[in-house]
């Protein structure tokens, strides 16, 4: 920090991220929001709770484990080497913990790496942290009004600090084995955090199954009415303007990314160190979101639901490639996404049964997953990385990502963990607390202390006439 | 227990940790470690009970007739 262009390269990264990290809150507190808005009356307070109580859950795994495990697993471990070393990551490491970067913090860190992990540890981890948040809600929102809470976090915890943290370290890190393999290129996260929650939620459905009364007896599904469409609404625009920040906070604001030595060229870059601009990256975002909220309000002849939803997975659809497609490319993208996500939901609705109570494996999972594929043709034989010798993007490296964070990392340990907790009693809440609604203690007491009021009022009443 | 930081005028290329206790962040993290685990552990349990309770309630027959069924929630436990 004593170079004055080197001190003002780190303490900018260090304000950016943690400008993000503000940003992406927002997306928690839309789908706190919306996830209320879409309950019941007799479910909200519940609902809120379990996805409120991810923050703490989720943010205690990924101090303790998560953060080290995305450094440490980029090889595999076993495909392009063993475990890497990590130390600055480690949870009793000092750089976990305010820091001057002084003298090195232990035998595997140089002063330089000291200084500059003193700097931006706390703001990588907690960009990375939301991201696990942000997992974990996309699994809360389909599982409402029916998951015991403390299973849902225990779920929360494998995807939020395991797995989605394993996929990124293999497929969103600069030297991820599938970045070096496959030539996986997925630069907003379009499979890393949305297909892989998808396919987990898809897993837990499953094992959960529906809300009591979802299906006729014919197989058609009710409608479950919203009890607050306005919270819905303003919960979608704020998930919008996290994810806007959630785009900011996947780039590298500056970098020299001039392999010739003797000159630099700064510029901001994505995850994979490849160079992109936040200009460019802001026309995308936006044409994904204008062409996701068009075919959404098409494909449902304008339901507002479904619009909305269609915006998200548009932008979502789109991610993977948004670093580098021209904005009109984004859109089209984005409107095959959701076309194909609003009919696959419905589809797996009526012939599996499955109630996804917000429509998030289709938005999450099945958008995610159609734009890594896409990906891999509009991409098709552009470099994976900025480093030489890796593969480049391809169709079928994309298909191959695209199965390994859906299926592999997302869908099939969820499968076997929501079906132990089921096994275990645990899954799925009673049926007469289901019938009877998750509040139904809180709001009898609540209507009990109404009554009790109006009675005490009614008799001051009474007795102030009386004295007149 | 001596501060980690005593005195601020110091050269900053030699300072590392600014928090209280350095030395012990292993003790921390199992200590937190520890209280993780038991609240998941007690979530579980509490949740079991309270669902169990809800049960019993919402199945319970009206007070009139409800007084053997009292019992039996009492022989629950």
């Amino acid at each position: 920090m004593t170079d004055p262009l080197n001190a003002l390269n780190i303490l900018f990264t260090e304000f950016y991220y943690w400008v993000t990290v503000v940003l992406m809150f927002l997306i928690h507190v839309g789908f706190c929001l919306y996830e209320v808005g879409v309950s019941r009356e007799k479910n909200k307070l519940n609902t809120l709770m379990k996805n409120s109580m991810l923050i703490p859950v989720i943010t205690l795994g990924f101090f303790f484990f998560g953060w080290w495990l995305y450094f440490a697993a980029q090889n595999g471990p076993g495909i392009t080497g063993g475990w890497k070393s990590a130390p600055w990551a480690e949870p009793w490491n000092e750089l976990m913990a305010p820091h001057m970067g002084g003298a090195p913090a232990g035998e595997n860190l140089t002063s330089e790496e000291t200084a500059t992990w003193a700097r931006l540890n706390g703001v990588f981890w907690a960009a990375f942290l939301l991201f696990s948040w942000t997992a974990g809600s996309i699994l809360s929102g389909a599982v409402i009004e029916r998951i015991r809470a403390g299973a849902f976090w225990l779920l929360a915890i494998l995807v939020g600090c395991v797995t989605w943290v394993i996929d990124a370290a293999w497929g969103w890190s600069d030297t991820g084995w599938m970045v070096q393999k496959l030539g996986y290129h997925d630069a907003y996260a379009s499979g890393v955090i949305h297909g892989l929650a998808g396919g987990s939620a898809l897993a837990i459905l499953i094992h959960l199954g529906p809300r009591l009364g979802r299906f006729r007896q014919d197989g058609t599904p009710r409608v479950f009415p919203a009890h607050n469409t306005w919270m819905i609404i303003i919960g979608m625009f704020l998930i919008y303007t996290g994810f806007w920040g959630f785009y900011a906070a996947c780039n590298v604001p500056i970098l020299d990314i001039n392999p010739a030595d003797n000159e630099t060229f700064f510029s901001a870059t994505t995850i994979y160190l490849t160079p992109t601009t936040l200009s460019g990256i802001t026309f995308n975002f936006l044409m994904a979101l204008t062409g996701g909220l068009l075919i959404g309000y098409i494909v449902s002849k304008g339901d507002p639901f479904w619009t909305f939803q269609g915006g998200l997975g548009g932008i979502i659809t789109a991610s993977a490639g948004n670093d580098l497609y021209h904005p009109i490319q984004a859109l089209f993208v984005s409107m095959l996404g959701v076309w194909s996500g609003y009919k696959l939901h419905y589809w797996v609705e009526r012939r599996f049964k499955i109630d996804d109570a917000v429509g998030a494996v289709a938005i999450h999972g099945y958008c995610g997953t159609i734009g890594v594929i896409a990906c891999g043709f509009i991409l098709w034989g552009y470099p994976s990385s900025a480093q030489a010798g890796y593969a480049p993007i391809t169709p079928w490296g994309q298909l191959a990502g695209a199965i390994i964070m859906f299926v592999v990392l997302g869908f099939i340990p969820c499968y076997l963990a929501a079906w132990g907790l089921k096994r275990a009693g645990l899954l799925r809440i009673p049926r007469e607390v289901e019938l009877a609604g998750l509040d139904h203690q809180i709001l009898e007491l609540e209507q009990e202390q109404r009554q009790e009021l109006v009675a005490a009022e009614t008799a001051l009443a009474n007795r102030q006439s009386g004295e007149q | 227990m001596k501060p980690t930081i005593d005195n601020w005028q110091t050269n900053p290329l030699e300072t590392g940790p600014l928090y209280p206790w350095a030395g012990w962040e292993a003790a921390l993290v199992v200590a937190a470690l520890l209280f993780f685990i038991y609240f998941l552990i007690w979530k579980l349990k509490s949740e079991n009970r309270h669902y169990a309770q809800s049960v019993r309630q919402l199945t319970a027959e009206p007070p009139d007739q409800g007084v053997s069924n009292q019992h039996e929630e009492h022989d629950d436990g």
